[in-house]
């Protein structure tokens, strides 16, 4: 009797080790972890993907006397993501002037009013400042992360006491300049919650989205704060309205339309 | 051991008695001899003299200053109209270079050595750039070159644009000169005078090399400021002969600037600011320290109901401040911003001395004793007493020599070896003195005994009081005299011991709260003397030029080096400028890649007949270009926050910088509406060929390939980055901005030394300064509590000794609430105060718990009793120190002034805690006794 519990209890503890074997395996094998981290970006992919849409964006940068100034913008986008243009509306010196991106930040376009005058820019600066925010173009850019990265999910932590799953993301060769980003992500709505950003030589800038909302049945970050660790500085994105409902029209966002009056 | 006290108290009352004369006259000669020595005492009160001498950091620091001298030691700002601050910086420059005691002056840029060898002084990017701007040298040539460059690739990369914003910004200041020379000229008429001799003033030329060059002055953004940088010979380490230099560069520059009434001409610089500081610590130091003995006298005045005993009570004091300063010259040759305030910390500490032993001696003068009786009486009693109160406090700050920082470690030692000094003169002094003073007194008594007693019935006459007819005398005065009040506060704590504890402890959890949250102060600037010009021109240099005005330092061994090392100092974002001597000295490998480019290029700008026409609408498009580029250039710096380019574009351009409206008057509408409304085409004509004729010439001599070495540099620059001796290049590297919080400064020297281990300069050296401080002061203060309470435990033979330190916890750490309470920050000096209230506060604890001891009775009268009796003693002592260190707080220096003012509240505070909490806890621990 005594031999047959001993054995029983045995069996326990091996089928039990077996399992947690399976287990551990489970997450520590790289293409399983690759798979989830691929499911997981086309979870978040499909959750912030924005066919079109139109805000009234307050932006809020750190300049390089260390004071703070404030934007504000209306902003349209088209295509995906992959074409936008800002308008400033204030203050009053920039009130005006428009900033076209086409093939997601590849051709950029700046038209200042009070000179009547439009500029290029040229193509690399997709990975430079945009509009001397700590957002570069590629990271306004609202491509599709699939095809921009890969993906591996690392682990499941909280973010404002939210569960996320955190995955790591590997740029593909045609995809944004960083090393890699880290990315937190909401494990019930797919929506990211913190993005850190690394390049060579290490975190570069953390992005925080807070205060969703529920917009046309869509729930949307109304405040992005992205902190550049290096440079001290950091760059408040705050909308103070935004709808998808409305698709804006195709001139606006050309180079000829630049100079036309948005209505 | 008891024997031997009693013996030399003896010796030494039959001494005072027998030969009063001789020995007051004894202190009087090494009072003169110290005198003699602490004149002689500088006056070093800039903060990095008090740095930890082995940092390595510092040792850096010191050996940069040591062979290449400090190139910001005096700045000489100019401010007012442009063309009056060139003309007032023309006339002082030669001035200031005749200057012996200067090593150096750098005014007007070296533009010539720019000419000479500009093109290969150029990176790859940028050399490609500039040959195709300046393919064409005409006038409209030139315009159209640099819009068609801005134009090419308009933002060339913006995080370079952030990284380069001042270099931008400046570049900028040179076309804002050269556009306002052409305005100038273009206006001009062929009928009036256009000979190029006497047209205008300046000439084209300067345009041209404006615009190729930059400006040639070390101009502000807003253009109003102009300064020029002095090294002086001497090196802090020879302080006097530094503040004679900077009192002869002030003499040059008053007398120059009567000649220039509209231009305000200041002084800055770590010299200049040493200058400042000493003569305004040093002036505050006499008028606080009178002003101290004043107040002090005053209240002993009161205390003892006369006039002369204060003074005999002072009299030893002051000898044994001289006597400390005297050693100080001996030991460290100077005082510090620490030491500095000495003299005001004894007289608020060593009158205590002074104040219980005259108190005893007349006690026992009034028991009728005779005045050798008296005197051995005092030095056996209270004198053994305030012997062991002394050496505490001395004990207390010499454990601050543990301390690395100069600073903490000088006044750990003058405040140790001042109050041993000043306890000796009070031994030495103090009884010869009192024995003089009685035989005066005897004298004077016997002389003018009729015309006492005569006062003596008059006043008993007209007094109101029935029964006092006595004229108070200091004869029979003590301070042994009851404060009931005290007395009775004290026995409310006794009686209530957890209401008033309860009270305690919420303070003093508040205060360990307040002290986590007490923020801390890492802008050194804000601890200078209050309203100096210097430290105000210091704070608007970085705002006006844009970056910061002082710089961190390496050594590197080679031009090579220096080479790797601004690339790699370069890509730190907190990084504004680094200035090597690599930037003077190109590669062999670019001079040889460079020269078939070179000789190539100076083939088609080769001096020969310039245009014989100008279309003036061409200039007008192009000049209308150059507003639309320079505009939009200016709104992208807008949006990214990079003012200062902002600022010098909206300069050129009229832009009113938050509104966008443009202001007509500025040089590009004013020139473009010349152009519109018509210009005279002949002197137009004659303007666009002095502009070629000098542009071709620049160019050409730019355009120079031959290999350029050390040998070839102007001497400004040899003396900014060669040795005085020796060898090594110095790289200066220049913070992006006015760096003050810690967080930014720890960053940047974290980002420096990644690069070299080696750096330092004034970021680093506020970190290194506020963490040794706060180690040191930590050191210091559990050392000098652990000295403290192994006195306490021997003096009060047990563990009951232990109870004097509650009022002495409560109280230090109240002095903390109450810094939070009134704002303070944590700075290099007040967190000094620590240490230095646990030397100072446990006194009242010790008296108390010392008299509580010797009261009989229940606990209630043994409370009210010993703080009646102890209570006024120690309000005196707490009183006088307290006006010792509040009188600190007058100071214009805040550094020094935060000081003061924590310990004045602190002594305060251990006052209360003794006469509030102490009583509360003898409750609790004595209630089986009463």
């Amino acid at each position: 009797m005594k031999n047959l519990k001993e054995h029983n209890h045995i069996n326990r503890i091996g089928i039990l080790l077996l399992l947690i074997c399976f287990i551990l395996a489970a997450f520590t094998n790289p293409s399983l972890a690759q798979d989830d981290g691929a499911a997981w970006l086309k979870k978040i992919d499909d959750a912030e993907r924005i066919t079109h849409s139109y805000a009234v964006v307050k932006q809020t940068i750190t300049t390089s006397g260390g004071s703070e100034r404030t934007l504000t913008m209306k902003s349209w986008s088209d295509e995906n993501g992959d074409v936008s243009l800002m308008v400033y509306t204030a203050p009053p010196r920039v009130k005006g002037d428009k900033i076209l991106q086409r093939d997601g930040g590849d051709n950029i376009w700046y038209y200042m009013k009070r000179r009547d005058v439009t500029r290029h820019f040229a193509g690399h600066t997709r990975r430079q400042s945009a509009m001397g925010s700590d957002f570069s173009y590629e990271d306004m850019a609202t491509g599709s992360m699939t095809e921009d990265y890969t993906a591996e999910l690392v682990g499941l932590e909280e973010v404002d006491k939210i569960d996320c799953v955190k995955l790591k993301l590997i740029p593909t060769e045609t995809g944004p300049s960083y090393n890699h980003l880290i990315i937190w992500a909401g494990k019930d709505d797919a929506l990211s919650r913190k993005i850190e950003y690394y390049d060579d030589e290490g975190l570069l800038k953390t992005l925080y989205l807070i205060d969703f909302r529920e917009i046309e049945d869509r729930k949307v970050s109304f405040r992005m704060e992205m902190k550049n660790h290096r440079e001290s500085s950091r760059t408040v994105m705050e909308y103070e309205s935004v709808t998808f409902a409305k698709k804006p029209e195709k001139w606006m966002f050309t180079k000829d339309g630049l100079t036309r009056e948005i209505k | 051991m008891k024997n031997n006290k009693h013996f030399l108290a003896i010796k030494l009352a039959e001494l005072s008695t027998r030969h009063p004369w001789l020995m007051l006259m004894t202190a009087i000669v090494i009072t003169i001899i110290s005198i003699g020595l602490s004149s002689g005492l500088e006056m070093r009160m800039n903060w990095s003299d008090t740095l930890p001498k082995d940092d390595p950091i510092v040792k850096s620091y010191r050996e940069v200053q040591n062979r290449f001298g400090d190139p910001f030691g005096i700045v000489v700002a100019l401010e007012g109209d442009y063309d009056r601050i060139c003309a007032m910086a023309d006339s002082l420059e030669p001035r200031l270079k005749e200057m012996e005691g200067l090593y150096s002056v750098q005014g007007r840029l070296p533009l010539d050595y720019f000419r000479e060898h500009g093109f290969l002084l150029m990176k790859p990017n940028d050399f490609d750039r500039m040959l195709r701007v300046f393919s064409n040298p005409s006038l409209i040539g030139t315009f159209r070159g640099f819009n068609d460059d801005y134009e090419r690739e308009y933002t060339d990369s913006e995080s370079n644009m952030k990284r380069d914003e001042v270099n931008i910004a400046r570049s900028l200041l040179g076309t804002h000169r050269a556009l306002e020379i052409l305005t100038t000229n273009l206006a001009l008429k062929t009928e009036t005078d256009t000979s190029s001799k006497s047209r205008n003033p300046v000439k084209i030329e300067n345009a041209v090399d404006a615009f190729t060059l930059g400006e040639s002055w070390i101009m502000s953004l807003d253009r109003r400021m102009l300064l020029i940088a002095c090294q002086p010979v001497a090196s802090q380490l020879n302080f006097d002969q530094l503040i004679a230099e900077v009192e002869k560069v002030e003499l040059i520059v008053n007398e120059i600037s009567h000649k220039f009434p509209d231009v305000s001409a200041d002084l800055t610089g770590m010299a200049k600011i040493g200058q400042d500081e000493m003569n305004s610590i040093g002036i505050y130091t006499i008028f606080l320290s009178l002003g101290a003995l004043l107040l002090i006298y005053i209240l002993l005045a009161r205390s003892f109901r006369g006039w002369v005993l204060p003074i005999i009570a002072l009299t030893p004091l002051i000898i044994g401040i001289f006597w400390t300063m005297g050693l100080l010259y001996i030991l460290f040759g100077s005082l510090n911003i620490f030491t500095a305030m000495m003299g005001i910390v004894l007289l608020g500490l060593g009158i205590d001395f002074s104040i219980h032993t005259i108190s005893r001696f007349n006690e026992e003068i009034t028991l009728g004793k005779g005045i050798k009786d008296a005197l051995i009486a005092m030095l056996n009693g209270t004198g053994v007493a305030v012997l062991t109160g002394g050496l505490t406090t001395a004990a207390a700050f010499l454990t601050l020599l543990i301390g690395e920082t100069a600073g903490v470690f000088e006044f750990g030692a003058a405040a140790g070896f001042g109050v041993l000094l000043t306890l000796l003169a009070v031994f030495f002094v103090l009884p010869p003195l009192l024995v003089v003073r009685k035989q005066i007194e005897n004298v004077i008594l016997l002389l003018l005994f009729p015309l006492h007693w005569i006062v003596g019935r008059i006043i008993r006459l007209f007094s109101k009081r029935p029964g006092n007819n006595t004229v108070p005398t200091e004869r029979n005065t003590t301070l042994s005299e009851q404060m009931p009040i005290i007395g009775k506060i004290a026995q409310s704590s006794y009686r209530h011991p957890f209401i008033f504890l309860s009270i305690t402890i919420l303070v003093v959890i508040f205060s360990i709260w307040a002290k986590q949250n007490i923020g801390f102060e890492y802008d050194f600037l804000n601890l200078e003397p209050k309203g100096l010009e210097s430290v105000q021109l210091q704070r608007e240099i970085p705002e006006r030029f844009g970056m910061s005005d002082h710089a961190a330092w390496v050594i590197a061994n080679s031009i090579e080096e220096s080479r790797e090392l601004k690339e790699k100092f370069k890509k730190k974002s907190l990084v504004g400028d680094v200035v090597a001597i690599s930037d003077y000295i190109p590669p062999a490998e670019r001079v040889e890649q460079y020269k078939p480019r070179l000789l190539e290029f100076r083939k088609t700008i080769t001096p020969q007949s310039p245009n014989q026409s100008i279309n003036i609408a061409d200039l007008l498009i192009e000049i209308n270009r150059l507003w639309d580029n320079l505009d939009l250039m200016s709104n992208l710096a807008y949006t990214a926050g990079l003012d200062r380019i902002v600022k010098v574009i909206d300069g050129i351009t009229g832009t009113e910088s938050e509104t966008g409206k443009v202001d007509k008057s500025a040089v590009l509408p004013t020139l473009t509406m010349l152009l519109e409304e018509g210009i005279d085409h002949e002197n137009a004509f004659q303007v666009a060929v002095e502009w070629e004729t000098r542009m071709r010439a620049n160019l050409y001599a730019m355009s120079n390939p031959e290999p350029v070495g050390l040998g070839d540099l102007p001497e400004v620059i040899k003396r900014s980055h060669l040795p005085r001796e020796g060898d090594g290049f110095l790289v200066h590297v220049v913070p992006r901005k006015y760096l003050f919080s810690k967080e930014e400064l720890d960053r940047f020297a974290e980002q420096t030394s990644s690069v070299s281990q080696d750096v330092a300069g004034t970021e680093q050296l506020i970190v290194v300064m506020f963490d040794s401080i706060l180690s040191d002061g930590k050191k210091a203060a559990l050392l000098a509590l652990l000295v403290i309470i192994v006195l306490v435990l021997v003096h009060f033979h047990g563990p009951i000794g232990l109870l004097s330190l509650v009022p002495l916890a409560a109280g230090a750490l109240s002095m903390i609430g109450l810094m939070f309470i009134i704002g303070e920050k944590y700075n290099y000096m007040n967190l000094m105060a620590v240490p230095v209230i646990l030397g100072i506060g446990i006194d009242d604890g010790i008296h108390a718990l010392h008299r509580f001891r010797n009261e009989k009775g229940s606990g209630i009268d043994r409370v009210y009793n010993s703080f009646s009796f102890v209570g006024r003693t120690i309000l005196l002592t707490s009183l006088t120190t307290m006006i010792g260190f509040g009188s600190i707080a007058f100071y214009t220096m805040e550094g020094m002034a935060s000081f003061g003012r924590a310990l004045f509240m602190g002594v305060g505070a251990c006052f209360l805690a003794t006469v509030l909490v102490l009583p509360a806890v003898l409750r609790l621990f004595t209630k089986s006794n009463s």
